[in-house]
């Protein structure tokens, strides 16, 4: 029996947790559980985007005299992936920040964190 | 050529930094930033005449491993739009916040959202576009909030969390183009894209993300509460720029990188819920009654039009026709830009003078703040689509591709679409000319009336009589 790679695994977790954030986000009245939805939606694509880059028994993606160009294309694991994700971690950490804040200050204005008492906006 | 394109976007950047780090001379460092990155898009226009269309790889990194940017008509108009009306309305805000707290926040997110603009009409790489569409809605987002009060924080977190599911989903259809093609620059991935169901997939999750950024009808219902309850200069940014930024990048992934993967019923869609945005939008803003509301509905019909004429534009078939139609195009989203900036900017005079922004209350306007008065009328001209303004030329092109190519529904739809709006827009007239007890305080401040009046004169007149060269110069460079 052959076993899954590593990346399937990763892959189709991925794409659970997108499916579960997304649900928790649209569902959830909760600012902070939609928070969380976020959060998840976040993870789930940025496993995603590594697991694209995983290729099963490659290595380091360390170029030098050892590894020529054409191994290194077949043998090697994509850095860019990686690189794609250390970056949107960074703005994902940034804006769950941002929203967290706003969550606060919700909740010292209106002493509730439900979404449906923030729709009062006086027109 | 090179250093013009980074220097678009490092100026504004350096310049929120310097705001933040020097709160006290905020308004100094935001105009002399917002001039420079003007001076600097002026000179990005020298080298383009110059040299035609052309690319930077930044570091010197190759495209494909490194990221791009990238110059043509398109992106150095929309750069051109973002600074006039940038300028314009950092001149208004330099002496509208009356809280020194306010003002100090503002100028710093006001720059980092100009950086974001400009990066997003030069970047060539599509990974690079999603940086830069979640700088602008943090920026735009944290500005919304900027009023601190209750009603503005929560429609700044709705916005947030929308705008935060359309860049997922944005962000989803990166990773799907780059585990099938294994790059991210648009030049290459265009070369590769198809009628696959990987291309269609990416296709359709970026679209329904951007389409749910820019708000095209039903996913509007994050605007007009974002929109209406930010302060005058703020509204008219979000109003007149980052709208446009979800648009632009529709615009740029239908025509250049799925082109052959696009289907007619996605834009059979997409032109039925432009014009439903149209009918929509223009209806709720007739009922509005804040001035505000009004404004920001009337953004909601607008982009419908954006939209019904971007999926006549890809229906059309090649030809004449077609690139008029673009030119027109075009056309529409600047003059939108101008005179909704010049309306937020309008409102926010009579906001300011008046206390509140009530159309039922707007008795006397007119007499105490005439210039104010004018540039709302001005900006009306442009927004119904009236002669001389950009829009009818816009509109006119769209009506004949409209007609040409049998939609005779779409012919129903602007029709109407544009008499609601001169509906709207007289009925905000109207009240403005009332003759009973004058409410509002006579002013004779340039810097408050002159911004609004100058952009609806660029909205009306420059861009109506003016704006020929637009055709020829958008050909010339594709």
């Amino acid at each position: 029996m052959t076993e899954l790679p590593l990346s399937t695994i990763t892959l189709s977790t991925g794409f659970g947790l997108m499916l579960i954030g997304m649900w928790g986000m649209l569902v959830r009245k909760n600012i902070i559980r939609m928070i969380v939805g976020f959060s998840l939606i976040d993870t789930g694509i940025h496993m995603i985007m590594v697991s694209l880059g995983y290729i099963r028994g490659g290595t380091a993606p360390i170029i030098d005299g050892s590894v020529d160009r054409a191994t290194a294309l077949t043998r090697v694991v994509d850095p860019i992936p990686s690189a794609l994700v250390l970056t949107a971690i960074v703005i994902g950490l940034g804006i769950t920040a941002v929203m967290l804040a706003y969550a606060v200050q919700i909740h010292t204005h209106k002493e509730t964190l439900s979404i449906e008492d923030c729709s009062d906006s006086k027109w | 050529m090179n250093e013009s394109m980074s220097l678009t976007i490092i100026l504004p950047l350096l310049g929120a930094l310097l705001a933040a780090a020097w709160p006290r001379r905020g308004v100094f460092i935001g105009i002399t930033a917002v001039l420079l990155s003007g001076l600097a898009v002026g000179w990005l226009w020298f080298s383009l005449l110059a040299d035609g269309p052309s690319h930077q790889a930044l570091g010197g990194w190759d495209p494909g491993l490194g990221i791009r940017l990238q110059v043509d008509a398109l992106s150095i108009l929309m750069l051109s739009m973002t600074a006039l009306v940038a300028l314009a309305v950092s001149v208004y805000a330099s002496h509208y916040f009356t809280r020194r707290s306010q003002a100090e926040r503002f100028w710093p997110l006001w720059l980092l959202m100009i950086a974001a603009l400009n990066g997003l009409f030069l970047a060539g790489d599509l990974f690079n576009l999603y940086v830069t569409l979640e700088l602008l809605s943090l920026s735009a987002v944290a500005l919304t909030a900027l009023g601190g009060k209750r009603a503005g924080i929560a429609a700044a977190l709705r916005y947030l969390m929308i705008g935060l599911l359309g860049s997922m989903g944005y962000l989803a259809g990166v990773a799907l183009l780059y585990s099938a093609f294994g790059t991210l620059d648009m030049q290459q991935v265009a070369a590769q894209t198809g009628d696959d169901p990987v291309s269609q997939a990416a296709l359709i999750v970026m679209t329904a993300g951007l389409l749910l950024k820019s708000a095209l009808f039903p996913l509007h219902f994050w605007l007009p509460p974002a929109h209406s309850n930010a302060p005058a200069p703020v509204s008219a940014g979000l109003s007149a720029l980052v709208v446009k930024a979800g648009f632009y990048l529709v615009l740029r992934l239908w025509t250049e990188v799925f082109p052959d993967t696009l289907s007619t019923q996605g834009v059979t869609l997409v032109a039925v819920l432009g014009g439903g945005a149209i009918l929509w939008g223009s209806w709720q803003a007739l009922q509005a009654e804040r001035l505000k509301l009004l404004a920001a509905y009337s953004t909601v019909a607008q982009l419908g039009y954006l939209f019904v004429a971007l999926a006549l534009f890809m229906s059309a078939p090649p030809g004449v026709a077609r690139e008029l139609l673009f030119g027109a195009l075009v056309l529409m989203a600047l003059t939108h830009a101008f005179a909704k900036s010049s309306l937020f900017l309008a409102i926010g005079v009579i906001q300011h003078r008046a206390g509140h922004d009530r159309i039922a209350e707007l008795d006397g306007t007119a007499q105490r703040l005439p210039a104010t008065t004018f540039a709302i009328a001005l900006a009306g001209v442009a927004l119904i689509g009236l002669p001389p303004s950009g829009a009818f030329l816009g509109k006119w092109r769209l009506l004949y591709s409209a007609i040409s190519l049998d939609q005779w529904l779409l012919v129903v739809v602007i029709g109407i679409g544009s008499l609601l709006a001169a509906a709207y827009v007289f009925r905000v007239l109207g009240h403005a000319f009332g003759r009973s007890a004058l409410s509002v305080q006579a002013i004779h401040s340039v810097h408050e009336e002159w911004p609004a009046l100058l952009l609806a004169l660029t909205a009306t007149l420059l861009l109506g009589f003016g704006s020929a060269w637009i055709w020829p110069f958008l050909e010339h460079m594709a």
